[in-house]
């Protein structure tokens, strides 16, 4: 782990897989044998994988497909996983009266984000027609949900419990899915940014929360950025801007950048999350909150 | 062998003292990269201690072709790095090569010729718009492969935007349609 006070007697395992539509990096450091490491990093991926395959938009047979393609009225059943997602997701598209917004995979559809599902695409709605209760899920109007901007913090949040479940106390560990990352402790430990300015760089930080998460599209060349404004059905311009949210939660921090992105002071926002934004625009970085 | 110019000889000869690079010619700029592993824990940890033997697997031209038209992916001119195990398995080193990123990584094929799973080796991260920028070009005038991973070794949690995996998905898909039309026949 990239801690800068070295316990040299600790033994670290790094490790990466491609799960989520991105690269997953699971670390941990302890007085383990490296074999042992190694047996809990894979409790870390299962419970990724787990989430992957219920959440995918890409894959037909997902949970997600299945409640997309789900008729008009009729309920659909939820695991575990995907009503705790939904229901931080409605939360906080009620909270910032739709600036979040689950509904927008029609648009990342046109845009070619995302992939075209069979029986085309329909976007009238938005996050209002979903209710969720006691039977489930449904739809009054038929909507196209995509988790991209939300379940990646979700998987790490989860993978990060499930070895608090499995590992002793003496070890510590981190979960990066793409960006969002998260560590058991967040003491001692730093974080690298990647910088706007001209020439690259990074900003190193001390972590103030568990958690962090940045959106931004200096990897999407001459492709628009995959954040959506629902008010505008189209994407965002974030050429030069970079924003990362702390919090304790990575699925709070992931799902947040997306509402720094689209209302850059939104400190009422974050104060009620308890997280902080950094956001890097026109060669300049600014605290919010 | 071929021969090599006494330059690229001696470049060869640093990525052959790194951790399990693979395919000297290529030659990245890195902004970050990351050691995972080394071949051999990655070989524990995809097949357990079951015996594997290398075998040769060079790919005609017709060969790649069809392999190209049937995963829609460009496949590499290189030989493979395989290894068959005793259960009639599959054990490939390979780096791909994405639009930021260049990985090394380990892939097992299972007997009946179906993804088993894969480890990262080597993540090296390179970003177009600073390969562009000669300043940042610069600071890596001189470093060999081990210095630069050295560079970046003791921070490793970066937060950035997403970084698709599309390419290594890619070249999953590559070698499965390598194992139906070639491996499956040695």
């Amino acid at each position: 782990m990239a801690r800068f006070d070295d316990s040299s007697a600790d033994t670290q395992v790094q490790r990466c897989k491609p799960l989520l539509g991105t690269y997953v990096d699971v670390n941990l450091s302890g007085p383990l044998p490296r074999a042992e490491l190694m047996a809990l990093s894979q409790v870390a991926f299962n419970r990724i994988q787990d989430i992957h395959s219920v959440m995918s938009f890409h894959e037909p047979a997902s949970e997600l497909s299945r409640l997309n393609r789900a008729k008009v009225n009729d309920w659909t059943p939820l695991s575990d996983d995907m009503r705790a997602v939904l229901e931080f997701a409605l939360e906080l598209s009620r909270v910032s009266a739709g600036v979040f917004d689950v509904t927008v995979a029609p648009q990342m559809v046109r845009l070619g984000l995302l992939p075209r599902p069979e029986g085309g695409v329909e976007d009238k709605a938005n996050w209002l027609s979903i209710q969720l209760g006691d039977w489930g899920a449904r739809f009054h109007e038929s909507v196209m949900i995509d988790l991209g901007g939300i379940a990646k913090g979700y998987a790490v949040d989860m993978a990060i419990e499930a070895l608090r479940d499995v590992a002793p106390a003496s070890v510590r560990f981190s979960v990066n899915a793409g960006g969002d990352l998260r560590f058991s402790d967040p003491e001692g430990e730093r974080v690298k940014i990647r910088s706007l300015k001209k020439g690259g760089g990074t900003i190193i930080l001390k972590p103030p929360f568990a958690s962090v998460a940045t959106s931004a599209s200096y990897f999407v060349d001459n492709a628009p950025s995959a954040i959506i404004d629902p008010s505008t059905a189209a994407c965002v311009e974030m050429d030069a801007r970079s924003v990362s949210v702390f919090a304790d939660s990575c699925m709070t921090a992931d799902a947040l950048t997306k509402i720094v992105a689209l209302v850059p002071d939104t400190e009422k926002l974050l104060t009620r999350y308890n997280a902080r934004a950094l956001v890097q625009a026109d060669g300049r970085e600014k605290w919010v909150n | 062998m071929t021969k090599l110019s006494p330059s690229l000889s001696r470049r060869s000869m640093m990525l052959k003292s790194g951790a399990a690079a693979i395919g000297a010619a290529v030659f990245p700029l890195f902004g970050n990269a990351t050691t995972y592993m080394a071949v051999d824990e990655a070989r524990t940890l995809l097949w357990g201690d079951e015996p594997m033997w290398p075998v040769e697997v060079v790919l005609t031209k017709a060969q790649r072709k069809s392999i190209k038209k049937a995963s829609r992916t460009n496949v590499p001119k290189w030989p493979l790095k395989a290894w068959k195990t005793e259960s009639g398995g599959w054990f490939i080193v390979e780096q791909i090569i994405g639009k930021h990123e260049n990985i090394d990584v380990a892939f097992a094929i299972n007997p009946d010729g179906s993804h088993k799973d894969l480890e990262v080796l080597v993540y090296r991260e390179s970003y177009g718009h600073e390969v562009m920028n000669r300043k940042w070009r610069n600071q890596f005038k001189n470093r060999t492969h081990e210095t630069v991973l050295k560079l970046d070794k003791d921070i490793v949690n970066i937060s950035g935007a997403t970084l698709s995996c599309v390419h290594l998905m890619k070249g999953v898909n590559r070698l499965l349609h390598t194992w139906d039309q070639v491996l499956r026949h040695l």
